[in-house]
């Protein structure tokens, strides 16, 4: 199944760029990112819960750099939100920020599994 | 590094795929990609791979960005090592504090592959750059090392070459200050066999190593054949003829000889392409002036028939001065030129003679005040103070071991073409020593030829009356109308016997020397010759009779024996030491 364009979670031709076409290595980044994702999300949660500014700063930030890769525009919109409350030592508005980054994640999430699959089938 | 070495990436992210992202496109264009997660590992990776550019995230775990640029900065020392840094923001602050800590260029995220290459191949150029100017720096560095050694070892050889032992010849004293670690200019100081004071000063084109090439060449020469006893235009010709051969086009070596004849108070130069030397007179002012009358040396494959020696007559106490034109050359701060009449004015009107040289040194040390000089500045003066150098010959002192003394004898006849065209004496003396061992009674051998031979073609063949050289005037007079006869001479001989035999310690040399001259009255000049020893006629026979067991003349005085006793150690039975 394709995802619509009005449900595009990554910009698939502009993350193909990225890696000069080769959909393959868009595959093998997509299974890297999929592997550490649940690591960052739950220490992300973690870090909200304690009310650790610091760590949200910095784990949110990292979440940025990697979905920035497949171009995931959502997704580093949201991520940046809660970056910049953890910079500024704000967390009041950050539950909201991060149900809408955990949305983008999931979005994300499913369509770079269609992705995997589909270059595993061009294979 | 060669070309076809793949260049060495360090790519350094805390974000796996940004790290595999770039890897990937890298090796696609076959870079060669090692990868750190944070600042502390790949500061450790840039030691142990010294990789050529770098990659470099902001934020990241145990050392960020920043710091380790500045210590991979600092690891790559001169070596420009480019940082391109990785960055999702385009803060002001965070810029200005990646270029102050070394960083290169920037790239944002996500890392858009084609300005990835386009950026990073644009630093490596950089890179490339100035390795090879650090290569070449370093080469030329050592080349710098490795010449400046070369350069102290020649100038240490070159010093041994032109300087011999000259510490016997008091009367001698030199300026020499040369331009760099190699002077073009040569100044030799040597004695003749009938010890003459014998000095050549000389200049090669330009200075440094290029200039002193001939030197080595000159000093063989000089050495070599004064000590044999060739005459000045003989040693000059050959110096000549050789440097001619080995010079290049635009390189020729100018120069003056003189030579101090202690005995007869004269002067004999030769001067080509040199400034004027002088004579200073005993009581100041130019006496004589030697002007350059022939081409520098080197330059024409065979010198003129007219490239003779000048004679000039001297009293004690006269002082001859020669220089190098680096002296009238020299400038001050300011670009004015010391000049050749500065030079003449302080030399020759100081009120006090011993002084004067020591001035001019001064004075030029002065005028220059300590600016870097262009030419080599070198300058000599030979005092005529009467006495004769000890040691003679320095060069020719060659104790050849203890031949055995042997039977044999010599006939030499020289006919006018001959005496014109050679000066037979050294080669005869060489052969002496080479065939009997004689090379330490060199000096007197040839002292004794040299003064029975003039005497034969002076007055026996020339007619040449030694009272002429009483007065200065006479005394060129003298020397002219040698030349003029000598030219116009149409017959004539003169016959040289040697015969040796051996004694128990040594031996004895006859030398009888006969000339078809009219010959003389000697009888009166037999009992009057030891009291003859300080007039300046007839000195040299009383010289020789001090040498010689005997010196007797012949017949009509035409002929003359002269017998000469020799021993192993060195000594000579002369007849003032009794027989």
């Amino acid at each position: 199944m394709r995802t619509s364009e009005s449900e595009i979670a990554f910009h698939r031709s502009e993350a193909l760029e990225l890696v000069a076409d080769d959909l393959e290595l868009l595959a093998t980044l997509a299974g890297v990112y999929l592997s550490e994702e649940n690591d960052k999300t739950e220490a992300l949660d973690a870090a909200l819960a304690a009310g650790d500014a610091g760590s949200v700063r910095r784990i949110a930030h990292s979440l940025k750099g990697a979905v920035a890769n497949f171009c995931a525009h959502a997704c580093v919109e949201a991520a940046q939100s809660l970056e910049m409350m953890g910079r500024s030592a704000d967390l009041s508005d950050s539950q909201e920020a991060w149900s809408e980054l955990r949305a983008r994640l999931k979005e994300l999430r499913e369509q770079l599994l269609e992705l995997q699959t589909e270059a595993a089938s061009v294979e | 590094m060669t070309t076809t070495q793949a260049l060495k990436v360090l790519v350094v992210d805390d974000e796996a795929t940004t790290r595999l992202m770039i890897r990937a496109n890298l090796v696609r264009e076959s870079y060669d990609v090692i990868s750190a997660e944070d600042g502390e590992q790949a500061v450790a990776l840039f030691e142990r791979e010294r990789p050529q550019a770098v990659i470099m995230d902001l934020e990241m775990p145990v050392m960020d960005g920043y710091e380790a640029t500045q210590e991979i900065k600092r690891m790559a020392g001169d070596l420009f090592v480019p940082v391109i840094f990785l960055t999702a923001t385009l803060d002001e602050d965070a810029l200005v504090r990646c270029i102050e800590c070394g960083g290169d260029d920037f790239l944002s995220k996500p890392v858009s592959n084609p300005v990835l290459l386009a950026k990073l191949s644009a630093q490596l150029r950089i890179y490339q750059m100035t390795e090879t100017m650090i290569t070449q720096r370093d080469e030329l560095r050592l080349n710098q090392i490795q010449n400046e050694q070369d350069m102290r070892i020649a100038e240490k050889v070159f010093a041994r070459m032109v300087n011999q032992d000259t510490s016997e010849i008091g009367n001698v004293r030199k300026l020499v200050s040369p331009a760099s670690v190699l002077s073009g200019d040569v100044l030799l100081v040597t004695t003749a066999p009938n010890g003459s004071v014998r000095v050549l000063l000389g200049d090669f084109t330009g200075h440094g190593l290029s200039a002193a090439i001939g030197t080595p060449l000159v000093c063989e020469v000089f050495y070599g054949m004064t000590a044999k006893g060739f005459s000045i235009v003989d040693v000059v010709n050959e110096m000549n003829k050789k440097l001619h051969k080995v010079l290049p086009t635009g390189l020729f070596f100018a120069c003056v000889v003189l030579q101090l004849e202690i005995g007869e108070d004269r002067l004999t130069s030769w001067c080509g392409g040199i400034p004027d030397a002088m004579v200073r007179g005993v009581n100041g002012g130019i006496k004589h002036r030697i002007p350059s009358r022939n081409l520098a040396l080197g330059i024409v494959g065979k010198l003129g028939a007219n490239s003779g020696t000048t004679s000039h007559s001297l009293e004690v106490g006269d002082r001859i001065l020669a220089c190098s034109d680096g002296l009238a050359e020299a400038f001050n701060p300011d670009g004015e030129l010391f000049g050749q009449k500065r030079l003449e004015k302080i030399y020759c009107e100081h009120p006090d003679s011993e002084a004067a040289f020591d001035q001019l040194s001064r004075s030029i040390a002065d005028f220059t005040e300590g600016e870097e000089q262009t030419d080599d500045i070198t300058m000599v003066e030979i005092v005529h103070d009467g006495r004769c150098p000890e040691k003679l010959a320095v060069g020719a002192v060659e104790k050849e071991g203890d031949l055995r003394a042997a039977d044999w004898e010599a006939h030499f006849k020289f006919g006018v073409e001959t005496l014109r065209a050679i000066d037979p004496l050294p080669l005869i003396v060489q052969l002496l020593a080479e065939i009997q061992g004689l090379s330490q009674h060199r000096e007197h051998i040839y002292t004794i030829l040299a003064e029975l031979f003039r005497n034969s073609l002076d007055h026996g063949l020339l007619g040449l009356d030694s009272i002429l050289k009483q007065t200065p005037d006479g005394f060129e007079k003298y020397y002219q109308l040698r030349e003029e006869r000598l030219a116009a001479l149409s017959e004539g001989m003169i016959r040289i016997e040697l015969q040796h035999e051996p004694r128990t310690t040594g031996g004895r040399l006859l030398i009888l020397l006969e000339d078809s001259g009219p010959g003389f009255d000697y009888g009166e000049w037999e009992n009057s010759w030891l009291s003859d020893l300080r007039a300046k006629s007839g000195r040299g026979i009383a010289l020789v009779q001090t040498l010689c067991e005997s010196v007797t003349y012949l017949g009509d005085g035409s002929s003359v024996c002269a017998s000469y006793i020799w021993d192993h150690d060195g000594d000579a039975q002369g007849a003032s030491e009794g027989t």
